[in-house]
């Protein structure tokens, strides 16, 4: 399995001893009536394998997006182990993300996961030109020639369709769908093995959701890569992924199948989301 | 020996399958699907499932395609390779495997994106397959141009046509590059006479290229024609 994701729990608060007890789907609450900690994600157990892509859906709160966060390790877990399987630069095959040091941590992140955020200036820099932007992370890839990384600029500027005479100048002189797609173009550029996606599309008008979910699925095609999408929109999801896993209250309540989760649901709540599906 | 033979021939092996629904904002009520259901296919056969409407012949399909999760039961499924797979137990990953590899389903309506042209949704499974675009593109304009679909549509989104041109597309996708298993829920339910002979024709062709089919048709005719075996479905109770 490309990613383990075994018993993983994160708690904001003092905790205490039995606050995984207490919360979760089966209480239908998040806080811990002993000691009022919050628990986002609790004792989540996952795995998903290479090239596949997964969905994670759910209300506000559910812990879909602090799942995401803590497997790009801005969060650390209170419990429990993420291990990530790649060819890793110094040799090994495998490692607990939660282990990893800031130093190694970012060399991960420069060249073999990447995250795309709803909030375009989370993940680019807007000092830094679009051009720039995406050269930083095929820079920090470990390509060191000027001629190369300008070469394979202007080719992902072209896959993302921004025109290349436009790839110097600055985030903000592009429209909110253009901001995105260089978003994207950027988290790629380092050829990663695991792209996680925060709600990409959410605040973009349809017609632009559409472009850049097609986009996305091309590139995956193309580039082969596992990914994780937390969205809220099941469009986006059965549009996107091969899989998918319902959160509420912080633990999972039900996975399988996009199709299956979609036509033939069993928990409550999937049945109560499907069924709300406009 | 004879055994073996026929073990070399066989495609799936459905036993004791079983499908029930819980519907849990509806009171936790429970609707049953079907039940008891057992058949063989072998390969380059046709099965035609029959009965009434609402006995479940549909949910059976989606069943083996796993878009339904079954209750009980097996579906052995005995792949190219030798491999034999049981279908309603195995993890999901393996299933998407099957669905890359093995099994491909023609659903009576067409569902597709709105933003790809019918030689598009035609080719992809080619393109798949590792067929360069161009040589996959020709091949999709022959089938659709033998389907009877006029060339000024192949550039348009099959969205935007006719329900019986929409099911011609969804049969080109899956004929194209055939899977060795085919699940086929009334592929001709609204097509003129004409397309209907042309569909049979490309299914015959099929089995003669070993590929096991699966398939609903109302029209007891159009169903003599192609199947092999006809395997009957009771309403569940």
């Amino acid at each position: 399995m490309m990613l383990e994701i075994e018993d993983v729990s994160k708690v904001y608060g003092t905790g205490c001893s039995d606050c995984l007890e207490l919360t979760g789907n089966r209480h239908g609450r998040a806080i811990c009536p002993r000691c009022r900690s919050v628990v986002a994600v609790n004792r989540v157990n996952l795995q998903v394998g290479a090239n596949l892509v997964l969905g994670v859906v759910g209300e506000s709160g559910s812990g879909k997006s602090t799942l995401l966060k803590l497997i790009y390790r801005e969060l650390k877990t209170s419990a429990g182990s993420i291990y990530f399987q790649a060819d890793f630069p110094d040799g090994r095959k495998r490692l607990n993300l939660m282990e990893l040091a800031y130093r190694e941590l970012s060399i991960i992140r420069n060249t073999h996961m990447s995250m795309i955020y709803q909030d375009v200036r989370r993940g680019l820099n807007f000092l830094f030109s679009a051009g720039g932007n995406i050269a930083e992370k095929i820079i920090a890839a470990g390509e060191r020639k000027y001629d190369a990384v300008r070469e394979q600029v202007l080719q992902f500027s072209e896959k993302i369709d921004i025109p290349t005479e436009r790839v110097d100048e600055y985030p903000e002189t592009f429209s909110g769908g253009q901001q995105q797609r260089i978003q994207i173009a950027k988290a790629l550029a380092s050829s990663p093995r695991l792209l996680l996606l925060d709600e990409p599309t959410t605040g973009l008008d349809v017609s632009v959701q559409a472009r850049i979910l097609d986009l996305v699925k091309v590139l995956h095609r193309e580039m082969g890569f596992t990914m994780i999408v937390v969205s809220h929109d099941l469009g986006v999801i059965k549009h996107l992924t091969d899989l998918t896993v319902v959160m509420k209250n912080g633990s999972i309540v039900e996975q399988g199948l996009t199709d299956q989760i979609l036509e033939d649901p069993q928990h409550a709540y999937t049945q109560l989301l499907v069924s709300s599906i406009l | 020996m004879q055994r073996q033979e026929q073990d070399r021939e066989l495609k799936l092996e459905v036993e004791g399958l079983q499908k029930s629904f819980r519907l849990h904002n509806r009171g936790g009520i429970q609707v049953s699907g079907f039940r008891d259901i057992a058949f063989k296919v072998k390969k380059h056969h046709f099965l035609a499932l029959c009965g009434p409407s609402g006995a479940g012949k549909s949910s059976i399909l989606k069943t083996i395609y796993r878009t339904y999760l079954p209750g009980a039961g097996q579906m052995h499924l005995y792949r190219e390779d030798g491999d034999i797979i049981d279908l309603a137990c195995c993890s999901e990953a393996e299933v998407l495997r099957q669905r890359r590899e093995e099994i491909s389903i023609v659903t009576q309506f067409l569902k597709i994106l709105p933003r790809v042209t019918a030689l598009e949704v035609a080719a992809a499974p080619l393109i798949e397959k590792g067929r360069p675009a161009n040589q996959a593109h020709r091949e999709a304009a022959d089938l659709l141009s033998f389907l009877g679909i006029r060339r000024n549509l192949f550039n348009l989104s099959p969205l935007t046509f006719s329900g019986g041109e929409q099911q011609r597309i969804n049969i080109a996708r899956a004929v194209i590059a055939p899977r060795p298993l085919i699940l086929l829920d009334e592929p001709t339910a609204s097509l003129d006479p004409e397309s209907v002979q042309k569909v049979l024709f490309l299914l015959q062709t099929l089995k003669k290229r070993h590929i096991a089919m699966i398939g609903i048709f109302h029209d007891r005719n159009i169903r003599e024609q192609i199947s092999d075996d006809v395997y009957e479905v009771r309403a569940a109770s």
